[in-house]
């Protein structure tokens, strides 16, 4: 299985995991702090958090009864846990309705009533059997009528914490809330400064097309952190470039070098007497010269980006093919054209296409010597198709022989092996297509097909 | 007819030499720009043969003296460069043909005489082609000692088709050059201007005829 490797997703979970650990060191430290309080302020919180809780869950019945009914199981187990214990004790009153739980001290009323109505919150002291219990009166902020008297509560530590925790649910939401968002920013933000950078300059790479164009990656707008990695792509793709060019020259010098001497051999060949050596030497030269010349078209292609232009291929192919006609004849062929319209436009290089009908028609009247037709056609589908009556290539050779350098193992033929990979590499350039079929009543169509 | 060539290479030369004078006339050959430019001003040639790359520079510098010449010589430029780019800037700057090396022997002549011919029509309005002449000034056609009777159409495919002879003359190419733009050419009317005159060429043995190039246009070829 493929591991997908991403950059925004770790750091997401990095930052997450911080901020979780943040939160637990925050508890503790908390729980510390709380720990180490009074145990007056500790029974004060639990006070608190039970008379709140009474607060908000006292309500009237259907039959307009005050009554406390508590909903929600951590609710319910706080109020079971104080009623567990004997000293607890509540007064709950709206003014009218009074409810009493407990064992409410006979202290408590006189302390009632001298509290004026203005004080919401108070804290008072009762002694019972001995023994001194914190006990608070609270009015409701929210309704004023509405008074709970409360006492007799006595929490362990860890019982307060979870009733103080219960009080301060709020916060916690409000702290995951806090934690999705910077997850989620974490992974936008990382996405926006880390993969879109990379994505840009992935894209500049893929553009880079093979050509020694002096394409480079652009470092505008890169991050610091990726500039190391566009540079060494650029040195990668200079060094390339080099290379190309020294190939290229390389071929080019040779290709013109070897041709002075190659036109001087085919020409003294005509003064070799024996007609069976001259044949088979004049032969040889015409495959020499064109191997030449395939390399030298080759290392041209290649050595620069095609400009495209809108190219009538009805008119170019016509103008192309004229000029083989009298070869053609020459070789007792003839080369004839069909087009069923009078223009078919398409966008390519000119001479590009020039190099490529070439050496199909070449092709076309080396391989199919002796047969008398070799038809061009420009289909309406933007198909260039040269058929000839020739043995054609046997199927499984198809792919092969464009390829540079392979050719049908005819041996009679004289293919240079160069011409079909050319016009392979054309048509790419064209994002068109090569496809060797059979031509009607026998013989091979190369037909290239324009986007 | 006086050829000169201008090839730097020795051998290469003396077999150009050899070929031309076998085949079309008399040569002279020369390894430099320099050497060439002083023979150009002495004598008079038909046809000059350049080679491009020349010890002293790019052959292509002699058109701007050759294109000053009168009569001016039919110039054909020999070269190992045949970058398409390349070959239309020499056709640009007054060059008549441009053959590649390497080439066939058979090409060379055949470009060579297609140049002349061509040149001849423009320079003195008269030119041959087998035994077929044809002259302008006076419109008339000849074959061998026999004047040939052929009518204005017809004579104005004939003159398109000998100004390219042995080459293809695209059908569109030479219904421009027979009719106006105001004339209204019917799609068969040049084909059977075309059967017409091809008819009274053979009647007259004309060793010349006219061959249909299908989906292009119209050659005219040397029997064989």
């Amino acid at each position: 299985m493929m591991r997908v490797r991403s950059i925004a997703f770790p750091v997401a979970s990095v930052l997450i995991l911080g901020m979780a650990l943040m939160m637990v060191v925050s508890t503790v430290l908390t729980i510390a702090v709380f720990l180490l309080t009074d145990p007056q302020i500790k029974q004060k919180i639990a006070l608190e958090s039970v008379s709140k809780l009474l607060q908000r869950e006292a309500d009237y019945g259907s039959d307009g009864r005050l009554k406390v009914e508590v909903d929600g199981l951590i609710a319910k187990n706080i109020l079971r846990l104080s009623e567990d214990q004997p000293s607890f004790w509540y007064l709950l009153s709206d003014g009218s309705q009074t409810i009493e739980y407990g064992n409410v001290p006979a202290s408590v009323q006189p302390v009632l009533n001298s509290v004026p109505a203005q004080i919401i919150s108070s804290e008072f002291y009762y002694i019972r059997e001995g023994q001194r219990y914190l006990g608070l009166r609270k009015l409701d902020e929210n309704n004023p009528g509405r008074l709970v008297v409360i006492g007799g509560v006595s929490f362990s530590n860890v019982q307060t914490i979870l009733v103080a925790l219960r009080d301060t649910q709020g916060l916690y939401h409000l702290l995951a809330a806090v934690l999705a968002a910077t997850a989620t920013i974490a992974v936008v933000a990382v996405k926006r400064t880390i993969a879109i950078p990379v994505a840009k300059v992935v894209n500049s790479a893929e553009q880079i097309d093979g050509l020694p164009n002096g394409r480079r990656i652009s470092d505008r707008d890169t991050p610091i952190e990726l500039k190391p990695m566009v540079a060494a792509f650029n040195t990668a793709l200079s060094r390339i470039d080099d290379a190309f060019a020294a190939q290229r020259n390389f071929l080019a010098s040779t290709s013109h070098e070897l041709r002075t001497p190659l036109t001087k051999l085919r020409i003294k060949l005509d003064l070799v007497q024996d007609p069976g050596v001259r044949e088979v030497l004049v032969r040889d030269t015409t495959r020499l010269a064109s191997i030449v010349t395939t390399s030298l078209q080759l290392a041209r292609l290649s050595g620069q980006s095609l400009t495209f232009t809108a190219i009538d291929l009805v008119a170019a192919a016509r103008a192309i093919i004229s000029e083989h006609v009298p070869a053609a004849m020459n070789q007792g062929m003839e080369i004839e054209f069909r087009a069923p319209e009078d223009r078919i436009v398409i966008s390519g290089s000119e001479p590009a296409i020039r190099v490529a009908l070439d050496n199909l028609i070449v092709n076309a009247m080396r391989h199919a010597q002796g047969t008398e037709t070799l038809v061009v056609e420009v289909l309406h589908t933007r198909v260039l198709r040269v058929s000839d009556h020739g043995p054609g290539i046997p199927i499984a050779e198809r792919e092969n022989v464009l390829k540079p350098f392979v050719r049908g193992n005819k041996t009679t033929c004289e293919g240079t092996g160069m011409g079909l990979a050319l016009v392979a590499q054309i048509m790419t350039a064209h994002n068109g297509s090569v496809e060797l079929g059979d031509a009607a009543g026998g013989g091979l169509a190369a037909s290239l097909t324009f986007p | 007819m006086r050829i000169l060539i201008v090839e730097d290479d020795r051998e290469l030369a003396s077999s150009l030499k050899l070929m031309m004078e076998e085949s079309i006339g008399v040569a002279d050959t020369f390894e430099t720009i320099a050497d060439a430019e002083a023979a150009l001003l002495a004598f008079k040639f038909d046809l000059v043969i350049i080679d491009r790359n020349l010890p002293d520079g790019d052959g292509l510098s002699l058109l701007p003296t050759l294109r000053q010449l009168r009569p001016r010589p039919a110039t054909l430029v020999l070269t190992a460069l045949d970058d398409p780019v390349d070959i239309v800037s020499a056709l640009d700057k007054g060059a008549d043909e441009y053959v590649g090396k390497p080439f066939e022997p058979i090409e060379l002549v055949a470009r060579a005489r297609a140049v002349l011919r061509r040149y001849n029509l423009d320079e003195t309005g008269r030119t041959q082609f087998g035994n077929l002449s044809f002259d302008l000034t006076n419109r008339s056609a000849m074959i061998g000692e026999n004047a040939l009777g052929v009518p204005r159409r017809e004579l104005a495919v004939l003159e398109a088709l000998i100004r390219r002879a042995g080459r293809v003359v695209q059908r569109d190419n030479l219904e421009a050059s027979v009719y106006n733009i105001d004339d209204e050419v019917e799609s068969n009317v040049l084909d059977s201007h075309v059967s017409r005159l091809r008819k009274r060429l053979r009647e007259a043995n004309c060793d010349a005829t006219i061959r249909t190039i299908r989906g292009i246009g119209y050659m005219l070829v040397l029997e064989q």
